[in-house]
């Protein structure tokens, strides 16, 4: 019985990307209801999780764990994905695909989330990455391909990072292999295979803007898993983490100060954000983690809302709020929350991040941070007057009105604005949850 | 019970601690007319959500742009309202902060929801509100997207309003910045010809400013050892001079940003005189003044080796600043910008007042962020106003205008003599009080000062004199005189300018008994002793006196410790 409770939640997300893969037998009218059941079954996974997932415990010899982590992440990855089925305009001959491949992820993401060991990490990470791929090459086969070359190569050198860990170890078990890393001192092999790792996993949030925020979101949970459990090598990804993060907020700024089109532009800012995310693991203690993954789920939520509010837009954003107030609020909300802008969550997980390194003395990173998305202000103020105060002009058409539609976009504009004011909750399971996966 | 054993588990909720009942005075009349818990957040969301009734508003085809009109003045004159109460419930000599609010926030970073307000701040809340409503009012010939509009400008008055209420650095942060983007749509979207170029400009210089800012409050953060961002934590630890120093200086940036003080001071001209009425006057009434607000409560109250060491920097910045505004003002040919001229005037004042860090020059300054912020804002106003009424914006074409436009001519000779500060007008207090002490301790700043004062008045008068009693040019367009709310936003203005300068220590009945009014120096006194306390020279030792049975209860001399100075009372 206690299996399956804690296995509830992921029970309803198969099950529900499985029933979804297999509803294109229905009948296009009743396919129209696929969004809202799948909807319905991701609230009803977030609720068994809030309900369940307090309690903590492992199953399948540790290959399970069930911590503050897991429900911290897991949390804010159905968050996530709710955001993408109920905000998404599903075209109703794609959704069945669409709508599975996007719970498959979530799935995929969830199992990293709750890994005990390496192989569930990289299980978890492998799947969230194909079924982003997959659900690609809907819309782009070239970019998915590229992208599925990129995945595999990069999961490619994730695995042989992990195994050359685990063999170093002597075990797969995250604990036991964080006790055992603690043992050794820092050798060349093993600052190799700890800077693999984590090499490969920050270049898989560089995919980003072709994977998604699942995929991404998912990398994202295993990289702060296997810097906790690789901290005692933490001086072999010292100067590389850093670096990265630097180069992301930088360019990321000028990424989308260059940009001409909105799409480019929230690209930008996704990586500001994500290089703020990553400079958190310069400080690779319980409050840097903690920083990290409190700003995760605040781009978790931005950066699932923002694309989807642009999608399908012919004519751009001008005049984007006269032609769809939702669209146009979730929007701006989300790309004023990845530009870091007060009261946004964006902001508050990168104050976060910064008074992190602030105590860590890494007052250089923090002034690329904020130069980065000081930049990203100027493109907000462009998007931002091009949707609400220009004219949409003649021979334009409104954006496609749909209730499920309207409400995800809502959704995601109060998730990112609301999430500031529940800092206290949300902050604090966050240190829980860095505390769970064996920081002090 | 899982869920509930969850909630237990991860805190939820706020936690509020110790809030200050709202204090009464005993004396005043009028005192403390009902409670209200929580003063201060109401003065903050109030307007955020009387801005997100308005964004749900429907308005087909501006069907309602009255109502929001209408919607966003009362939420204004409500909010004077409780400023007023607020004010007229300042417990004087109080050191402390009143009307507290605590609330946890995210605690492991040590970030609080701490609100407060002493003396200054609650004369800043009343200045503000003040000018949100004259802000509304001046923005009634806003015609175009009416709901986003006043959405904004309801937003923008919500972070300042929270800024000067905050006694966090996070919260006063956050709402610092955030008053950025919805200034900037203002004038983006509403603004003159060259408004792209004036918000970029804005948004700019607002962003080197924040990131100065945020440089400066991690510094000391990480200094104290990051355990937390409450100003009561921060002012009280013991940093080293070299800490206070480079934050003194992040501080002197971010504030440089705002006031404006050279070499900061790119952005005013543009925004000032591109901006909507409605939003020139909230920038230079208030929002500006927030600059100097910062100065006040973090460099000069927290870092007292830092504000030692860089009150030379601020008084030579706060000399050339008021120099280079005057000879500006002179060479310029637009009305507006003379106007965005002599608003930078009283931001030099207040930063020279800081310089002097003699009790007597900072509540100068404190005063003159309340007179300075409704001079500038006249300022602003009046110009703006002529330029659309006279439908021209170069002084060369401008002239003669008195007979054809009495009210404004008036306005604008007053908004000259406010800025320059003659008697009876407010600034001319603060004025004073920030000479006499900058004399003694900045005495070549003070002169660099004066000399741009001088300045001001010769360029206020020639241009006054040009405007007004000039021949007027026969090709020069139609001119027509202030309309009713043009000349109520302006007639408010002024009155308050008077009032306060007129009786700065309130209205008395019978020299005794306080009336509403406990006097505007009086209030302002009960923050700035507390500021000033630190730099006041400890008092030297009393003579020996010869005394034929010396004995301990008659030779103890009197304690040099430094106190505060006792509150004037004009």
């Amino acid at each position: 019985m206690r299996t399956l409770t804690l296995l509830g939640p992921e029970a309803v997300v198969v099950a529900a990307a499985v029933a979804s893969l297999l509803s294109p037998a229905l009948r296009p009218r009743q396919r129209a209801w696929l969004p809202a059941a799948a909807s319905l079954a991701v609230v009803l996974a977030l609720g068994l999780e809030l309900w369940f997932g307090a309690q903590v415990g492992t199953l399948f010899q540790g290959g399970f764990s069930q911590d503050r982590f897991a429900l911290y992440a897991k949390g804010a990855l159905l968050l996530t994905a709710l955001i993408i089925v109920a905000a998404t305009d599903w075209d109703p001959f794609t959704a069945p695909a669409g709508i599975g491949l996007t719970l498959l992820a979530t799935f995929g993401g969830m199992v990293a989330a709750s890994a005990g060991d390496l192989i569930g990490l990289w299980a978890g990470l492998e799947l969230a990455g194909l079924s982003a791929a997959v659900l690609l090459g809907r819309t782009d086969r070239l970019a998915a391909r590229q992208l599925l070359l990129a995945s595999v190569g990069l999961g490619g050198l994730v695995a042989v990072g992990m195994a050359l860990l685990a063999g170093s170890g002597g075990t797969t078990v995250l604990a036991d292999l964080r006790g055992q890393l603690f043992q050794h001192s820092l050798t060349l092999p093993l600052a190799l295979a700890a800077l693999l790792v984590v090499g490969a996993l920050t270049a898989r949030l560089a995919l980003a803007p072709w994977a998604g925020p699942l995929a991404t979101g998912t990398a994202g949970i295993v990289l702060l898993k296997m810097a906790a459990t690789t901290s005692a090598l933490s001086p072999s990804w010292a100067l590389y983490v850093p670096a990265v993060a630097a180069v992301a907020m930088v360019g990321g700024g000028l990424a989308a100060l260059a940009a001409r089109r909105p799409g480019p532009s929230l690209v930008g800012a996704g990586m500001v954000q994500l290089g703020w995310f990553l400079a958190s693991l310069a400080v690779p203690d319980r409050f840097g983690i903690a920083a990290g993954l409190f700003l995760l789920s605040a781009y978790l939520l931005a950066a699932a809302g923002g694309p989807i509010a642009l999608a399908a837009l012919p004519h751009g954003l001008a005049g984007l709020a006269e032609r769809g107030v939702g669209r146009a609020v979730a929007f701006t909300a989300c790309y004023l929350s990845l530009a870091g802008v007060p009261p946004l969550a964006g902001f508050f997980g990168q104050f976060a991040v910064a008074a992190e390194l602030a105590r860590a003395g890494l007052f250089w990173l923090i002034a690329l941070g904020v130069f980065g998305s000081a930049l990203l202000l100027f493109a907000a103020l462009r998007d931002v007057r091009l949707a609400f105060l220009t004219s949409p002009g003649e021979q334009v058409f409104a954006a496609p009105r749909d209730r499920l539609t309207f409400a995800g976009a809502l959704l995601a504009a109060a998730l990112v604005s609301v999430y500031g004011f529940l800092a206290l909750p949300v902050s604090s399971l966050a240190l829980q949850g860095a505390a769970a996966i064996g920081l002090r | 019970m899982r869920l509930a054993l969850f909630l237990v588990a991860v805190q939820p909720g706020p936690t509020l601690v110790s809030p200050t009942p709202s204090p009464t005075p005993v004396n005043t009349f009028a005192a403390n007319p009902f409670h209200v818990s929580f003063l201060l957040s109401t003065l903050i969301w109030l307007p955020v959500l009387a801005a997100l009734i308005i964004a749900a508003l429907p308005n087909p085809r501006g069907r309602n742009d009255r109502t929001i009109y209408l919607l966003a003045f009362w939420t204004n004159a409500s909010l004077a309202f409780l400023a007023l109460v607020a004010y007229n419930q300042a417990q004087l000599f109080s050191p402390s902060f009143q009307f507290e609010e605590l609330i946890r926030w995210v605690p492991w970073l040590g970030i609080s929801y701490h609100l407060g307000a002493d003396g200054i701040t609650i004369a800043m809340l009343l200045v503000g509100s003040l000018i949100g409503t004259v802000s509304v009012l001046a923005s009634a010939s806003i015609r175009e997207r009416v709901r986003e509009y006043f959405t904004l400008l309801l937003l923008l008055q919500a972070s300042i309003t929270g800024a000067l209420c905050a006694r966090d650095m996070f919260v006063f942060v956050l709402f610092w910045a955030a008053g950025l983007l919805p200034a900037a749509l203002l004038l983006a979207g509403w603004g003159g010809p060259r408004r792209h170029e004036a918000a970029i400009r804005f948004l700019a210089y607002g962003a080197v400013g924040t990131a100065a800012l945020l440089v400066a409050l991690l510094l000391v953060y990480a200094a104290t050892g990051g355990a937390s961002f409450d100003m009561n934590v921060l002012a009280n630890a013991a940093l080293t001079p070299r800490v206070q120093l480079i934050a003194g200086l992040a501080l002197v940036i971010a504030a440089a940003t705002r006031l404006p003080l050279v070499p900061f001071q790119g952005w005013v001209r543009d925004a000032l005189s591109e901006a909507p009425p409605g939003l020139a006057v909230m920038i230079a009434g208030i929002g500006m003044r927030l600059g100097g607000f910062m100065l006040l409560r973090l460099l000069i109250s927290g870092l007292h080796d830092g504000s030692r060491l860089l009150a030379p920097l601020l008084g030579a910045l706060a000399g050339i600043t008021i120099l280079y505004a005057a000879l500006a003002a002179f060479r310029n040919d637009d009305v507006r910008k003379f106007g965005a001229y002599l608003a930078i005037i009283p931001g030099g004042l207040f930063a020279l007042g800081l310089a002097g860090l003699t009790s007597i020059s900072l509540l100068g300054a404190a005063f003159g962020l309340i007179t300075g912020g409704l001079a500038a804002a006249l300022a602003v106003g009046v110009t703006a106003t002529i330029a659309e009424r006279a439908q021209s914006r170069s002084l060369s074409v401008l002239a003669g205008l008195a007979p054809r436009m009495p009210k404004l001519a008036w306005l604008l000779v007053l908004a000259g003599l406010a800025v320059i500060g003659v008697p009876g007008m407010a600034s001319f207090i603060s004025e004073v009080f920030t000479f006499l002490g900058v004399f003694y301790t900045q005495p070549a700043a003070a002169f660099l000062a004066g000399l741009g004062m001088a300045a001001a008045v010769a360029v206020v008068a020639f241009t006054v004199q040009r405007v007004l009693f000039g021949r007027p040019r026969p090709d020069s367009p139609g001119a027509s005189d202030a309309s009713l709310a043009e000349t109520w936003y302006l007639g408010l203005l002024v009155a308050a300018l008077l009032w306060f300068g007129i009786l700065p220590g309130g209205p008395k009945i019978g020299g005794q008994v306080t009336l509403f009014d406990e006097g505007i120096v009086n209030v302002l006194s009960n923050g700035s002793t507390d500021v000033a306390s630190p730099y006041v020279p400890p008092a030297p030792p009393a003579p020996p006196t010869p005394s034929p049975s010396p004995s301990p209860s008659t030779s103890a001399s009197p304690s040099a410790s430094p106190g505060p100075s006792p509150s004037p009372s004009p």
